[in-house]
């Protein structure tokens, strides 16, 4: 196994998963910039719990790593 | 139609493993994937890419290939090497680059270090270090050269160069 300090490494994991909607295309949009060394935009999203979770909320505490990922999406029967 | 995404469990359990904190957001409108340049229009979903934010909101590094099976592993592995990179930048570099890389005035002619992975690769960084002759090539691994790399990449920008939209 890994030695101790590695379980010890303040990340955060946050997986922005995409749930389904209906909705309407999203006016064409502005990308921030998201350059290396920029300052990461700063989101207010809800999390599974429906708590709403900011980037800004972990600034001074820990790294973040933040995931994106393409939604798994299932059919339903 | 009913869609679902695929309950967080297994996530979890991987990162309960690691130590991690997680959580999965929900970005319904697609408005975040679109400000991080992510957005994949085609299938309307995200792209796989991970961004590594330090604790003053700097993206520090993006890594495009992510081997999802793996990805938890390789994080926690990422964050190491950039946190060895970090205690030899302290050691070498911040005399004359300064904490942040972009001190111009501790050395003659030196130039901000903020976004330079932008422009090159961690090897072209680890050569150009060298070439510069104040670190020689063996004081540090190989693996010290790389980690040193990992975190002189994303050094944040210098003030003042902030606003260009493009990745």
């Amino acid at each position: 196994m890994r030695a101790r300090w590695h379980y010890g490494t303040v990340m955060m994991v946050m997986l922005l998963a995409l749930t389904w909607v209906m909705g309407k295309e999203a006016k064409p949009s502005e990308r921030d910039d998201v350059r290396l060394g920029a300052k990461a935009p700063d989101f207010a999203l809800p999390d599974s719990d429906g708590i709403v979770r900011r980037l800004s909320e972990f600034q001074g505490k820990k790294m973040v790593a933040l995931a994106f990922y393409p939604a798994l999406f299932q059919a339903g029967g | 139609m009913a869609v679902s995404f695929r309950p967080p469990e297994f996530n979890r359990n991987l990162c309960a493993k690691e130590s991690l904190n997680f959580f999965v957001l929900s970005d319904t409108d697609r408005s975040v994937l679109k400000r991080y340049g992510v957005y994949d229009a085609e299938n309307d979903c995200a792209r796989r890419i991970t961004f590594l934010i330090d604790k003053n909101g700097f993206i520090r590094r993006i890594v495009r290939q992510v081997n999802p099976a793996m990805h938890g592993r390789d994080l926690v592995e990422l964050v190491r090497r950039w946190q060895l990179g970090e205690s030899i930048y302290r050691d070498l570099c911040a005399r004359c680059h300064g904490a942040d890389g972009n001190a111009t005035d501790l050395y003659p002619n030196t130039k901000p270090l903020g976004g330079i992975g932008n422009r090159m690769s961690d090897d072209e960084i680890v050569k150009a270090t060298i070439a510069s002759g104040f670190v020689h090539e063996t004081v540090l691994r190989k693996d010290e050269w790389q980690a040193l790399a990992v975190f002189v990449s994303g050094l944040p920008l210098p003030a003042g160069e902030k606003h260009d939209a493009r990745p």
